[in-house]
């Protein structure tokens, strides 16, 4: 099965649904004008990807994310909680930047409503 | 205008490869006209050749041996029936003694001489050698004669004759007194072995001659009567006459012309030789039908085909005429036509007019948008709670209302019944026209609730809120319905002593002195479909003391990015913006705020509708 890739545009993020690595990206800013027609399909990814694999990293770099993509996001998080209940192994991963403050509380946020493993990493201490 | 720019790569190439075929049509082309005119002039020359050598020569050549011939036949003839004539062979038998016939034949004598074109005529009697003789301008003596001697040279011809045995003999003599070639037709009376006189016609060839000169083509060429013995005896040129013509033809010649056949008269043949000059002299002959006699005739080649040399610079004129031609044409095809740069011009500036015309009917198009989202802005604005109304309702207040577009979802609403102050500052989902719309469903939404359902507890307007607002947008009946909502901080004030606070996603930041609280919001939003309001929402509580001063953003502050990474603002430097804030009067921390904002943004666009209301009540 081929990645599945979208190149980041000044609105939209970077997403990468790797199948071998088991990993989904999501990297950028997100403010489309038209927040679920860029989501829709990666909805349809994970439905699709959880029929067959038991397993899923997704790592998470967003430095801003508008108020339609927050709830589009819910709804992302949502679908893989419900995953993560059924017994699907699922990881996710939070990058953020110090110097942001804004990444780190919608993460906050995030992870309030969900029970997946959610790990902060700052990326300065990456680096 | 744009400056013109260089050319580049594709358009280069382009060019190039025009010029390439453009080059390589032109030296084609070049090669096609040359070729074609090598070729007809070769063609031509070819045909001029042969029609010189089988029509032009040989007509000459067969008009002028049979004008000789029926020239020669004719003055035959009339001698032959002279001699054969009874009466004259009666007088010249009877020794001219017969007056009465004499005066006959000597009349007839001259009148076959006055009225044909002969020199002279004369009959000699054999018995009495007697030679009468009518000269064409003599008008001597009917009776005149001359008596013949044997030992006289000049009337050697008389004994030749009678010896010779022939019925007739022709004779050239050249007179070079008169510079006349004669021909004379002796003819024998009688019989040949027993004759009884000579009759005969001496006839002027000069005519002849002289149209020898009219056919002649070409300066150089030759025209000749030749006789047995090989002796020029008729030329245009006087000086050739007499002399022998291997003189001045090839010897080559000289055989074929003397080999021909002797049977076929008047059959013209056509040859050619070399002279010394290498030059090329095509020449006919043919036997005259009366004699041995032969009419020759030689023209070099350059002559008769002279005008091949016309010919020849009409060729090379025009093949330089059509190589000018299309060098002028293809000149203008590659500056006019072909030039891709003129080319890419011209469509340019037919596209840059068909732009203008877009434009300008985009511009009408989007002026009639804004003018109508302008009406919609003023609409907006008499929703929002007006200047006086504040500053009577707080001690201090001041509203930074910041829609991203002309118009936005982001609102503030105030209404103050009796003693009870109700305030809201909401962030409704999307900005420009569709937020806006949300904000006049909130705005009725809100109306009605503190006038028929309740106006001093938060909570429920918040619960009343979220139903009224589902219900408006009909999410419950329609799965088509979007499913929107929004941010809201809801505040009921009483008696100016305490205030009621309630957050949907909107926190409220009391500073006290120096000290910044937080209450934070207890939903994450209002009217959203996925979002379930726990029953037991309740409110903040601030007894209000004087100095407190209340502050709500809605979320276009904190997301507008900015800074050096271009990150969102955030809540912590809302925060301590907040903090740090020291201005005394409202105004003055209306401008910080703004300036706070403004640098942070540096020059980037504004992202989302920002709102930010403060107020002080006592």
């Amino acid at each position: 099965m081929n990645d599945f890739v979208i190149e980041n545009t000044k609105s939209t993020p970077y997403v990468k649904f790797g199948y071998e690595q088991k990993k989904l990206i999501v990297k950028g800013e997100s403010y489309p004008e038209n927040s679920y027609s860029f989501y829709e399909p990666i909805y349809k990814l994970i439905d699709e990807y959880f029929v067959s694999f038991d397993e899923l990293t997704i790592d998470f770099q967003l430095s801003y994310i508008n108020t339609s993509s927050i709830k589009c996001l819910i709804i992302l998080f949502d679908k893989l909680n419900a995953n993560y209940q059924n017994g699907k192994n699922i990881i996710i991963n939070w990058h953020y930047d110090e110097d942001n403050g804004f990444d780190y509380d919608m993460g906050q946020d995030f992870k309030m409503d969900i029970d997946i493993p959610f790990n902060f990493i700052s990326i300065s201490a990456e680096e | 205008m744009k400056e013109k720019e260089p050319i580049k790569g594709y358009s280069q190439s382009y060019i190039k490869n025009v010029f390439r075929i453009i080059f390589v049509a032109s030296i084609i082309i070049s090669l096609a006209v040359i070729i074609t005119g090598f070729l007809g002039y070769n063609n031509t020359k070819k045909s001029l050749i042969e029609k010189a050598k089988s029509q032009d020569i040989v007509f000459i050549v067969k008009s002028m041996a049979s004008k000789i011939d029926s020239r020669i036949s004719r003055a035959v003839e009339t001698s032959d029936i002279f001699a054969k004539d009874p009466l004259n062979i009666e007088w010249v038998k009877g020794e001219e003694k017969d007056n009465g016939s004499g005066k006959i034949v000597l009349n007839k004598i001259k009148n076959i001489v006055n009225s044909y074109d002969y020199s002279n005529f004369f009959i000699a009697g054999v018995k009495s050698k007697h030679y009468y003789r009518a000269n064409l301008d003599g008008n001597e003596n009917n009776r005149s004669f001359i008596a013949l001697s044997e030992s006289n040279p000049e009337d050697s011809w008389f004994w030749k004759m009678l010896k010779s045995k022939k019925e007739t003999e022709l004779n050239l003599g050249y007179d070079t007194a008169t510079e006349n070639t004669f021909l004379y037709v002796n003819t024998i009376m009688g019989s040949v072995d027993n004759p009884v006189g000579i009759t005969g016609v001496g006839m002027n060839l000069n005519e002849i001659t002289k149209e020898f000169k009219e056919f002649k083509v070409g300066k150089e060429s030759n025209i000749w009567m030749i006789d047995d013995k090989g002796i020029i005896q008729l030329s245009d040129i006087r000086e050739d006459i007499g002399k022998k013509y291997n003189e001045f033809v090839p010897n080559e010649v000289v055989d074929k012309v003397e080999n021909q056949s002797t049977d076929i008269v008047e059959n013209v043949k056509v040859s050619q030789y070399s002279d010394e000059n290498n030059k090329i002299i095509d020449y006919a002959y043919c036997k005259l039908s009366v004699s041995d006699w032969t009419l020759f005739y030689e023209i070099p080649r350059t002559e008769s085909i002279s005008l091949i040399d016309t010919l020849k610079t009409n060729t090379i004129i025009n093949v330089i005429l059509v190589l000018v031609f299309f060098m002028i044409l293809f000149y203008i095809i590659s500056r006019k036509i072909a030039n891709p740069y003129k080319q890419a011009m011209l469509i340019n500036m037919e596209l840059e007019h068909k732009v203008n015309i877009r434009t300008q009917e985009l511009k009408e198009s989007n002026q009639k948008v804004n003018d109508s989202i302008e009406y919609a802005k003023r609409l907006q604005e008499s929703i929002l709670p007006c200047e006086d109304d504040l500053t009577r309702v707080f001690k201090n207040n001041f509203v930074i209302w910041r829609p991203r577009d002309t118009v936005g979802g982001d609102f503030f609403w105030l209404r103050e019944i009796d003693d009870e102050i109700v305030l809201a500052v909401g962030d409704c989902t999307g900005h420009g026209v569709p937020g806006a719309f949300m904000t006049m469903t909130v705005n009725a939404i809100l109306h009605n609730i503190v006038t028929t359902v309740n106006k001093d507890d938060p909570s429920i307007i918040l619960k009343e809120l979220h139903m009224q607002l589902k219900q408006a947008l009909n999410k419950t009946s329609n799965p088509q319905s979007v499913d929107d909502g929004l941010d809201i901080a809801i505040f009921c004030i009483k008696k100016k002593s305490s205030l009621l606070y309630l957050g949907a996603n909107l926190e409220l930041y009391v500073k006290r002195d120096k000290e910044v609280n937080i209450l934070k919001p207890q939903s994450k939003g209002v009217g959203y479909s996925y979002i379930d309001l726990k029953d037991s929402l309740y409110n903040e509580m601030v007894s209000i003391e004087e100095g407190d001063i209340f502050i709500v953003s809605t979320d276009g502050f904190i997301h507008q990015n900015g800074g050096v990474k271009n990150y969102p603002f955030g809540k912590k430097r809302l925060y301590n913006m907040i903090q740090e804030c020291e201005a005394i009067d409202f105004n003055s921390m209306k401008t910080e705020f703004e300036t706070t904002l403004e640098v942070y943004m540096n020059n980037e666009e504004q992202r989302d509708d920002i709102t930010i209301f403060a107020f002080k009540v006592k």
